[in-house]
């Protein structure tokens, strides 16, 4: 369960002085649902969502995660997330097993109950046969598992993931988005941000348009293509984007 | 800061494997230590058995005219002129004597005849150099010393006196031919393959003889005026290997003149002692024990300290700058353990590699400098027995020390690293800490620096990062009995641990800071960052920014240091109060009051929120007017009491404390220079913008004591560091509570005044000491002993009872009265947990 609620963030930049990031963001998952954040590069979604992983202080609004604020219980927050996303690599000198494992710890998980969720983990993403290959020797796909194991390992209610898929090849990106897919059948209430359409038209039941640190649509797809009048993802989201430049000119 | 130890353990295990599993640091922790010292050590070993020195060439001209027993035989200076029988091998001389057979070794016939033609021309040219030295002797002393005995003498005096003959009209011309023929001589010898060339006077040997048959039949008249033939050695100083060579042939001569010498004695029946009227005899006391302290107090503090950091160096970098380069810093961040939590893991983690590098470096290097000496030692029988290693006691204190300092590094390391987005980028930080500490190190080195019981700049030294632990390891080191040196081992901890736990909480700060962990890619532009600091200003300074204002009072200072003694030379001595109260009054304008004002009016939106420019209430000024009435007695005592803790005040503070009491001044110019003008100026800058500053990130209690310790340094001199620190502290209250900078300038203004007025009345007593003052009432309140006015018992129980009243009232009832605008403090958060298990 996320709640986000006019959610801004600013940065100060030497060239442009104070920038907003996130422009009062609000929206809402619910468990056993994907909610696809859809916006081009620079739009804001890696700074919401690492306003959702904690990693980042907002400047104003309120997120509750699992019932917890981000701002007064990061500690609270992280351990009851998974967050995936390009940045969050692996390390070089640790074989897949110890990588999972420790995250495993740190997240609290210990003994039999560590052993036999990880047992599961591996299964689930066929990782058996890489456990003991060390991180430096592994390919993109076996990284990416490893990255999607150590985010799902202490089994949280709530999951991020930030274009999990950019720069991977068609079969690795397939078996990520089968494991989201399985993921949201156990319950879990998933963000996926990413600039891919057929992406979200396979994955998500709800959409948010983000352009310029500002929502300019919310709803599930069909909801979407209807108010706007278009057939496919693809076509709204340009509509979209090239309707609010065009205000933000004329004002 | 919370603090599971369960995730720091975490941390620390992963971060300990995984530099375990990287060969680089294994490389440098490892594998450097164990092989380096061994290897350097058989390595120089092997080059002194191997490369042994190549003879050095000596010529002798007129060789034939050297008297017994013979100086040269067989081409070589016979081993008995040397202490050491292998010197002799290490010269081949030359002579101009009939056999030709004697050549040297390697060296062509052919070449040879050059040696000796080489030796001829430089003999013309020293003639003839000799010729324009005796010429101009007269005027030249130096000149006057190369004639004969009793020649040389008189013109010596004859210059010391003043009674030199007028210059020739070519004087100038002498002196430019003399010294454009020194140059040619010199060209002429390091163009020939001589290393050393002795030129011996013809008819030498049998002058030595006629002074000896003189002496036999005691005919003192005529040996007086006999003149005198000297030898005359040729060597390049500039050469290495001439300059060598001829400190070799000087030893043998030396000797062999000694022997002449001897022989004269016997001839004329004199006892052989006649040249040493004195006879030293110079006894060394050290033992074996003492050499080696002294040797490993010298080499082990350097090496501890430039071990500890290089071993924290490599580490640190990887753990954070690496980690972001890597791109797992993210991955790290977003799991349940806390930023403290984080940063202790990899702290410890460093602290645990700088303190393996450190030790293993000192085993490493222990025991190869005690394998190679006893090694050597037993080869040349250089008196350097078995070097044992330093006493457990001493090992004891390396570890101990060893502790603090490698954590003071671990930390600076981490948080410098954090800083830093790549490795490369982390190196380019460390390197100038690696500079600063290596300056700190040499100065430590050096013997005039030490800690003495009794020296009163030990203290100092003691809470100098770095210099501090180095110079108690060295005391420790080269004198193992000395339990003296112990009462600084207490102050060193302390002050070490202290360094280290602000380091820590700065890689803290670091690590909870967005913008140095998500710190893009981009160019540094001077002028964009200039723009940005005038443009997003905030109505408080940043900590940094009075940081800097601080840097840059000091620095001011240190350059004006010169400037200032500079302008008071050639002062008058009447003048000279004058001229210093000037100074110190554009010293505190300029270098003081001028930078916080000028920061403050270019980095804030608000100056007079910075520089509290607010109106106090009616209560906390007469709590500021009164308090320094109470305190100036105290100060007083405390200073007095502390007095032999402090080294002796310098020239400059001494002038600048009589001016304070000079009746001659009119009192307000006193009053203006010693109490206003620094309760203005430096109340501006110390409660406004450095406290300001300090503050601004709501830790008011880290910022008063912040301000009050730089308030004290500005002040340069030791006891007023002391004395200033401890004001500081009750003026960062004042103006904290009252939020006004008014309260610290009157208090200020109080202070100082009084201190203006004690030494005046000190002053006067020393003239005529009033009769009541010894009265028996009185002298429970104050006394004049040594001219001074001294407080006494009742007085200060007095004045610490309403000190101790003041400041509570400044702590507890200023705070329910605080200004809402005053330096925000952090509330704790109303903390409600309500609907959290979903």
């Amino acid at each position: 369960m996320i709640e986000v609620s006019e959610l801004t963030k600013c940065f100060s930049d030497p060239k442009r002085g104070i920038v907003s990031a996130l422009g009062g963001v609000s929206f809402e998952v619910k468990p056993g649902e994907v909610f696809g954040l859809l916006g081009p590069n620079g739009a804001g979604k890696t700074t919401c969502l690492r306003i959702l992983s904690t990693v980042l202080r907002p400047t104003s609004g309120r997120t509750i995660i699992s019932g917890y604020d981000v701002a007064n219980y990061p500690e609270q927050v992280r351990s009851r997330i998974g967050f995936m996303s390009n940045n969050t690599g692996i390390y070089d000198r640790m074989t897949a097993w110890e990588m999972v494992e420790y995250f495993g710890r740190l997240y609290g998980l210990t003994g039999d109950k560590l052993t036999h969720r990880m047992d599961e983990v591996f299964t689930m993403l066929q990782m058996h046969e890489f456990k003991d290959i060390l991180g430096s020797k592994m390919s993109t796909g076996m990284r990416q598992k490893v990255s999607i194991a150590r985010t799902i390992v202490h089994d949280p209610p709530v999951l991020i993931f930030d274009e999990p898929t950019s720069g991977l090849d068609v079969l690795v990106a397939r078996n990520v988005i089968k494991a989201i897919t399985q993921l949201r059948d156990a319950g879990k209430s998933i963000i996926y941000s990413t600039h891919i359409m057929s992406e979200v038209e396979r994955l998500c039941d709800r959409v948010a348009v983000i352009h310029k640190g500002q929502i300019l649509a919310i709803g599930t797809r069909q909801e979407l293509c209807e108010q706007h009048g278009s057939e496919s993802m693809e076509d709204l989201f340009f509509a979209l984007i090239d309707r609010y430049d065009e205000t933000a000119v004329t004002v | 800061m919370e603090v599971t130890w369960k995730n720091v353990w975490l941390i620390l295990h992963r971060e300990v494997r995984d530099q375990l599993r990287d060969r680089r640091t294994l490389f440098m922790v490892l594998v450097l230590p164990i092989m380096l010292y061994p290897g350097l050590g058989i390595g120089m070993l092997q080059m002194t058995m191997y490369f042994t020195e190549q003879p050095r060439q000596v010529v002798i001209l007129n060789a034939g005219e050297l008297p017994d027993p013979p100086l040269v035989k067989d081409g070589v200076f016979p081993t008995r002129w040397f202490r050491s029988a292998e010197t002799s091998s290490k010269l081949r001389v030359l002579t101009d004597a009939s056999d030709d057979e004697a050549r040297l070794p390697n060296v062509t016939a052919e070449e040879q005849k050059q040696l000796l033609a080489d030796a001829a021309r430089i003999r013309e040219l020293i003639e003839q150099r000799n010729k324009l030295v005796a010429q101009l002797a007269p005027w030249n002393s130096d000149f006057a010393d190369e004639l004969s005995g009793v020649q040389s003498a008189k013109l010596r005096n004859a210059i010391q006196s003043g009674e030199t003959p007028e210059q020739p009209d070519n004087y100038e011309a002498l002196v430019d031919e003399y010294l454009e023929l020194k140059k040619t001589i010199g060209e002429q010898f390091a163009n020939s393959k001589l290393q050393v060339l002795m030129i011996v006077p013809e008819g030498f040997g049998k002058n030595l003889k006629t002074v000896n048959d003189l002496l036999v039949s005691r005919d003192n008249d005529k040996l007086m005026t006999l003149p005198l033939l000297r030898p005359i050695l040729v060597r390049n100083r500039a050469d290495e290997k001439s300059d060598v060579a001829y400190r070799r042939v000087r030893e043998a001569i030396d000797k062999w003149e000694r022997q002449l010498l001897k022989e004269r004695l016997e001839l004329a029946q004199l006892p052989e002692t006649v040249p040493d009227p004195v006879s030293l005899l110079s006894i060394d006391v050290a033992n074996e024990d003492e050499i080696a302290a002294s040797m490993w107090g010298k080499i082990f503090p350097a090496l501890l300290i430039i071990m500890a950091l290089t071993g924290a160096f490599y580490p640190a970098i990887d753990v954070a700058a690496g980690e972001k380069e890597r791109g797992t810093m993210e991955t790290l961040l977003i799991c349940p353990a806390t930023r403290s939590e984080i940063v202790v893991g990899k702290f410890l983690t460093v602290l645990l590699f700088s303190m393996a590098t450190t030790m293993l470096n000192l085993i490493s290097m222990g025991f190869t400098g005690k394998y190679i000496v006893s090694m050597t030692a037993g080869v040349s029988g250089s008196g350097m027995g078995a070097v044992p290693l330093p006493t457990p006691l001493a090992l004891f204190w390396l570890v101990i020390l060893l502790i603090p300092l490698a954590a003071f590094f671990s930390a600076l390391c981490l948080s410098l690293a954090t800083f830093a987005r790549s490795n490369k980028e982390g190196q380019y930080y460390l390197t100038p800490l690696f500079m600063i500490t290596m300056g700190m190190t040499m100065f430590s080195m050096s013997p005039s620096i030490e800690l003495t019981a009794t020296g009163g700049a030990s203290l100092f030294y003691c809470a100098m990062p770095i210099v501090g632990p180095a110079l108690l390891l060295k005391a420790l080191l080269m004198n193992p009995g000395n339990t003296e040196v112990l009462v600084f081992a207490l102050p060193v901890l302390m002050s070490s641990i202290g360094y280290s736990a602000i380091a820590l909480w700065w890689a803290v700060e670091q690590f909870k800071s967005e913008d140095v962990l998500f710190r893009e890619a981009e160019q540094f532009d001077l002028k964009l960052w200039l723009r940005q600091l005038l443009r997003d200003k905030a109505p408080l300074p940043t900590f940094a920014q009075a940081a800097i204002c601080f840097m840059l009072m000091m620095f001011l200072q240190f350059l004006t240091i010169k400037l200032l003694t500079g302008s008071m030379v050639g002062v008058a001595a009447e003048d000279i109060g004058r001229k210093m109260m000037e100074l110190a009054v554009v010293q505190q304008m300029a270098l003081i009051a001028a930078p916080a004002i000028l920061m403050a009016i270019l980095l804030t939106s608000s100056v007079r929120k910075t520089l509290r420019l607010k109106m106090p209430s009616g209560r906390m000024l007469a709590v500021a007017i009164a308090l320094p009435f109470v305190l100036h007695p105290l100060a007083i005592e405390l200073l007095a009491s502390l007095q032999s803790f402090f080294p002796q005040l310098p020239d400059s503070a001494k002038a600048a404390f009589a001016a304070m009491s000079d009746e001659t001044l009119p009192l307000y110019v006193v009053i203006g220079v010693f109490a206003l003008t620094p309760a203005l100026c430096e109340e501006v800058a110390f409660r406004g913008f450095i406290l300001s500053g300090f503050g601004s990130g709501g830790r008011t209690g880290i910022a008063i004591i912040l301000s009050s310790i730089t308030f004290g340094l500005i002040h340069m001199v030791p006891q007023q560091v002391f004395n200033a620190s401890l004001l500081g502290m009750v003026l960062g209250l004042i103006a904290v509570r009252s939020n006004s900078l008014l309260p610290g300038v009157a208090f200020h203004l109080c202070f100082n005044s009084l201190a203006v007025f004690h030494g005046q009345v000190s002053a006067s007593f020393s003239e005529s000491k009033p009769d009541w003052l010894d009265k028996d009432l009185i002298s429970w309140f104050v006394s004049c002993p040594n001219d001074t006015l001294r407080y006494n018992f009742l007085t200060l129980m007095t004045c610490a009872g309403a000190t101790f009243l003041m400041i509570r009232w400044l702590i507890n009832e200023g705070e329910s009265r605080e200004d809402p605008n005053a330096i925000p403090r952090i509330q704790p958060e109303a903390v409600t947990l309500t609907g959290s298990a979903t």
